[in-house]
């Protein structure tokens, strides 16, 4: 093992799988020249080879959820494009689940999700902030927003919740941002599914961002870090298993 | 009825960055995880850590559940770090291949502590002194 990670660890994706089957490791590349190379040095340290093998997303999502689900109370999901007839109030967002962070199934998505629908009055101006997926952008138009924009420092999630948007047909702004770096305007809501630490930094910098009046909805927060937020005005908490949801004024 | 083992997967991940693409995706997709929810877990609990590379081993139950413990990065990768070199000496004994500081030294002990078998300092800092000696690094004041 030693070894190994004196050859891979910092230089190289991999990982050591021991089950029923055996114990293997797999080193993985998008580059095959990449691999050929470290194949010797490998075997040269006594392992054996078994073989490559050509794997893509598709193989490592076939778990995922494909029916409709309902993400909270009146917020239906549907991962595919099913032909759904929802009743009057209800409303529906096609989020295909990927690679992405926000597909509606984390505790995390949901608490922001409600806290939305709570706070959220038609006319506001929302900013989601690491929007992932664009999940909670969306849902903000769909329950009446005026502005949203949607930033996230991921160019992938900047691709996918584009493409989110269109599929919804959700009039909301994408953009790349790291924190507020990209962002202009001042928001009623400010709603960010993060970590605990990145939301403490966010914060500081939140009111240059925020409507007199406007308040933060903070999700991602796992439990033991949730005093980082016990000098703020925390207007409402939800738990959910080990995950917190603030909503915070300052 | 208690839930049954089905894998241990170790992985390499850099603290408060993990996502569903390689190799979380085809380590853990394989076994049927629940990605986006490992994902957000390793990030949140290992965020104060960011920067890091952070070994993380992962027990994939047969219901698919799965849970986690990081460990700390091994001391030959924080060595090589700390005195910026990209591998050991080929002969420790005869060529140096580079230095660490004492405090470098007391850095990395104090990193590794949970991971040592010492109880205290000094005794995790002398293991990593060897460590550090084995890769041919001279160790300053």
């Amino acid at each position: 093992m030693d070894a190994v990670d004196d050859l891979l660890y910092g230089e190289h994706d991999y990982y050591i799988m021991d089950s029923s089957e055996g114990k293997y490791l797999a080193v993985v590349s998008p580059l095959k020249d990449d691999l050929t190379n470290l194949k010797d040095q490998l075997i040269a340290l006594g392992l054996q080879f078994v073989g490559t093998k050509e794997t893509c997303p598709e193989d490592w999502l076939k778990n995922i959820v494909t029916e409709p689900f309902e993400m909270i109370e009146g917020v239906i999901v549907d991962p595919m494009d099913h032909d759904l007839r929802p009743s009057e109030g209800t409303i529906v967002i096609k989020i295909p689940q990927g690679l992405a962070f926000g597909t509606g199934l984390h505790q995390t998505t949901k608490m922001s999700a409600a806290y939305l629908k709570k706070y959220l009055k038609p006319g506001m101006d929302v900013l989601d902030l690491g929007c992932g997926s664009g999940i909670l952008a969306i849902l903000a138009k769909r329950l009446g927003a005026s502005r949203v924009l949607a930033v996230d420092n991921d160019p992938l999630a900047i691709e996918v919740a584009t493409d989110n948007a269109l599929r919804n047909d959700a009039d909301i702004e994408v953009r790349l941002s790291d924190l507020f770096s990209n962002v202009d305007g001042r928001y009623d809501i400010i709603v960010s599914n993060i970590v605990a630490e990145i939301l403490v930094v966010m914060l500081q910098q939140a009111r240059n961002y925020l409507k007199s009046d406007g308040i933060l909805i903070l999700s991602g927060i796992i439990l033991p870090k949730v005093s980082l937020f016990d000098n703020y005005d925390v207007v409402e908490k939800t738990v959910m298993d080990e995950w917190n949801a603030l909503v915070i004024r300052i | 009825m208690s839930k049954k083992v089905v894998a241990q997967v170790r992985l390499v991940l850099e603290a408060a960055k993990a996502t569903p693409a390689p190799p979380v995706g085809p380590a853990l997709g394989q076994r049927g995880v629940n990605l986006m929810e490992f994902c957000k877990k390793f990030n949140a609990v290992t965020a104060d850590k960011a920067g890091l590379l952070i070994p993380v081993v992962v027990t994939v139950f047969d219901d698919r559940s799965f849970t986690f413990i990081t460990k700390t990065p091994p001391a030959s990768f924080l060595l090589k770090r700390a005195a910026k070199i990209n591998s050991g000496s080929s002969e420790p004994k005869k060529k140096i291949a580079g230095k660490v500081t004492r405090q470098q030294i007391k850095e990395i002990a104090e990193l590794k502590m949970a991971d040592l078998n010492s109880t205290d300092l000094a005794g995790a800092m002398k293991v990593i002194e060897g460590t550090a000696r084995s890769m041919g690094l001279e160790v300053v004041d």
